[in-house]
């Protein structure tokens, strides 16, 4: 049997397939989907803006070369933002915390690598809403508190599991590796 | 619409079917395929900015994400999208049916039986008509390595077929 037999059963192997009809309309809208959801990203994100500045009363808040300069007076390595059940908006800044550990070691450039390259936007957080959500059931907590504890225990999650899978564990002789967040508009 | 909005849709549209194709060969249920489509668009959308000018680059990033978004089994994006279930919805009951004569199954196996990118190579090669060097860059990998290991794998393939498969080509 030569290449060409081997390529022709290979070929035939393939499983067969039928495509829908209209696809190229189901494309317009997932795409016309997809730019809806980067204006609304972007309209709540200027929206966690306006909040926490008059919160802070004329903090400013710019990007700033590694991170966004938050009106606490830190820069957040990473941040998320969503609007609440009452149209307000939730921001939440979130940074590495470093306790006998210098800034410019290189566990903690990992830490601050891995908090910001994180796509807060798509996070699966199924899981640690289920867990929010049982820790909330007794206190009386909102959809919106909920949903804020678990994209912190998720991002947090993520956070911990990829220092660990890098070889960085959090020593214990009085070094410590954190993660640090403040909240704004969430209450 | 900006410039880079539109190269993005054209190349797209260019590539919907095939790519479509891709996931219903893969993953088999329509539903599934959809999903990991919709998966593809939302998700390249976002990181359009990266799409090579060129078409047959383009083409190879998407097929890039495409295998990516298989690897990821969340759907995260695709799955908050009305539109991506409108399609699931739709494509429910369209089935990709793997031929069943018995050299096939034995090449399927086969092929399965292979290191995963190898398997993935020959799957982009032979099932979604691909060029070795634009499989090469679909997978990241150089292309003259992408025709050596297509030629040891096609000596792999041919020992591993048994005689009655092989007697199935020759119409015996």
């Amino acid at each position: 049997m030569d290449d060409a037999e081997i390529e022709t059963m290979v070929r035939e192997a393939a499983p067969q397939t039928t495509p829908p009809v209209g696809l190229a309309a189901h494309r317009s809208r997932i795409l016309a989907d997809a730019r809806r959801r980067g204006r609304g990203r972007f309209a709540a994100w200027l929206g966690g803006l306006a909040a926490f500045t008059v919160i802070v009363g004329g903090g400013s808040a710019a990007i700033a070369s590694g991170g966004l300069a938050t009106p606490w007076g830190w820069v957040a390595d990473n941040a998320f933002s969503f609007q609440r059940a009452d149209g307000s908006v939730c921001f939440q800044g979130m940074r590495i915390e470093l306790d006998g550990i210098l800034e410019d070691a290189d566990a903690a450039r990992e830490a601050q690598t891995i908090l910001s390259g994180i796509d807060i936007d798509s996070l699966d957080i199924t899981a640690a809403e289920a867990w929010a959500r049982e820790l909330a059931s007794s206190r009386g907590a909102s959809e919106d508190a909920i949903h804020q504890l678990a994209v912190q225990r998720t991002v947090s999650k993520l956070l911990f599991a990829e220092l660990t899978a890098r070889g960085i564990d959090t020593p214990d002789d009085g070094q410590s590796i954190g993660m640090y967040s403040e909240l704004a508009g969430c209450e | 619409m900006k410039r880079r909005d539109a190269a993005f849709e054209d190349a797209v549209r260019a590539n919907e079917d095939d790519l479509l194709r891709y996931f219903q060969r893969r993953l088999l249920n329509g539903a599934d395929a959809a999903e990991a489509f919709g998966e593809l668009l939302l998700t390249a959308w976002r990181v359009r900015r990266k799409l090579p000018a060129e078409p047959v680059q383009a083409r190879m990033w998407l097929y890039g994400v495409a295998r990516n978004v298989l690897a990821n089994s969340r759907r995260t994006l695709a799955r908050r999208s009305q539109a991506v279930q409108r399609l699931a919805a739709e494509m429910r009951a369209i089935i990709a049916v793997p031929p069943t004569d018995e050299a096939s199954v034995e090449v399927r196996a086969a092929i399965e039986a292979l290191a995963p990118e190898d398997a993935e190579l020959v799957r982009l090669v032979y099932w979604d008509g691909l060029k070795s060097y634009e499989a090469a860059a679909a997978l990241g990998i150089n292309p003259s390595t992408a025709r050596s290991r297509l030629s040891v794998v096609k000596r792999r393939l041919r020992l591993a077929l048994s005689p009655t498969a092989t007697a199935h080509l020759a119409g015996e």
